[in-house]
């Protein structure tokens, strides 16, 4: 056994072999490792949580789940009045278009009459036009994303 | 062949539901299910998070933020989540729990304030004697060193030391194998105990 494999060994979860212990007990370099690595970790660790924050923890669900919602009120709101002002210009257009339509066309120098068709995009979308729910998935934009870039949460 | 169904098995018939299900019952609307959720990795992301913030409330702050992050990730692929198959969200927390203290950090300033001396301050009735100052000297002196480990290396020490996982549990959460975890962890305390040599603080051997 190595220097290397005794370090790994005394920081893994199983217990040390003999193999190791015979190691450290011959290899200075590693005893002293090994006599100095609880207490490097023991001043690395923090304190245990205290039953203060134990009961501070108890109320953290509702406090997520009201910032969860305020997070996603707002959005929704914004949603539906983009979505209301699409619906009320587009049945503004569709509605001039039928007047156009049914009103009669001014006659051509030639006697012919002009006739108005009406956009192709305006006739598919013209009356079963519905509005978007407010949660309508259209966040749904990152499915690719099947696990949290290494970024996720970061600031820009 | 059936896939196995993905509820576990707990005392006289009841039963768990996985993080997966909760989240998929979360979204069609089961409040329960996301205080479950919350419930159950609250603790873990708490103390991950202690250890980059400046006292209880900045820990509390920044876990609710964990989860809040978490959430919306897991809306963005809500189908994956319908479909029930092995949705991580418990992974998807500790990697945002970890970058969200990361930059929480950066601002500079906080470096020089590990959560513990305020924690610490708090808990200890008697005035330090020399051996406390000193004592205190080096924690702070490897916790600040904790924090400056590479990104890799301070995830698997936080999981292990904070969290208090078995180095499988760590693996999985990283989606890296357990061997290369212990050898993250191995690189980590050695470079801790090179850090606080050189800075002269540690414990005699």
């Amino acid at each position: 056994m190595n220097c290397e494999a005794y370090e790994l060994a005394l920081l893994s979860d199983e217990p040390l072999s003999e193999e190791a212990k015979a190691h450290a007990a011959a290899c200075t370099a590693c005893a002293a490792f090994r006599d100095q690595v609880p207490g490097l970790l023991a001043d690395a660790a923090l304190p245990p949580v205290s039953e203060e924050e134990r009961a501070r923890l108890a109320s953290l669900p509702q406090a997520v789940l009201q910032a969860y919602r305020a997070e996603r009120a707002p959005r929704s709101g914004w949603r539906q009045v983009v979505s209301l002002a699409l619906a009320a210009s587009l049945g503004a257009g569709i509605a001039s278009a039928v007047l156009l339509k049914l009103s009669p066309g001014p006659a051509s120098a030639g006697g012919a009459t002009v006739v108005r068709a009406l956009p192709d995009a305006v006739a598919v979308a013209e009356p079963g036009w519905e509005l978007p729910a407010a949660d309508d998935g259209s966040d749904l934009e990152a499915l690719e994303v099947s696990w949290p870039s290494i970024n996720e949460g970061d600031v820009p | 062949m059936l896939p196995a169904p993905k509820l576990r098995l707990v005392d006289a018939g009841a039963t768990v539901k996985d993080d997966g299900e909760l989240v998929r019952d979360f979204f069609q609307g089961d409040t329960e299910a996301f205080g479950e959720l919350v419930r159950r990795h609250q603790e873990l992301v708490y103390k991950l998070l202690r250890r980059y913030s400046h006292d209880p409330d900045d820990a509390f702050d920044l876990s609710q933020r964990a989860f809040l992050q978490a959430f919306q990730a897991a809306r963005r692929t809500r189908l994956e989540a319908m479909a029930g198959e092995g949705f991580p969200f418990k992974a998807w927390l500790v990697r945002i729990a970890v970058n969200l203290g990361k930059n929480h950090v950066r601002d500079a300033g906080r470096w020089a304030k590990a959560p513990v001396e305020v924690l610490e301050a708090e808990r200890s009735p008697e005035p330090s004697a020399h051996a406390q100052l000193e004592r205190a000297e080096a924690q702070r002196l490897t916790r600040l060193a904790v924090l400056r480990l590479p990104k890799r290396q301070r995830e698997v020490f936080g999981l292990r030391v904070d969290g208090g996982l078995p180095f499988a549990e760590v693996a999985r959460l990283l989606g890296i194998s357990e061997a290369n975890a212990k050898t993250h962890f191995h690189y980590a305390v050695k470079r801790l105990r090179e850090e606080v040599g050189a800075a002269g603080g540690g414990r005699p051997s």
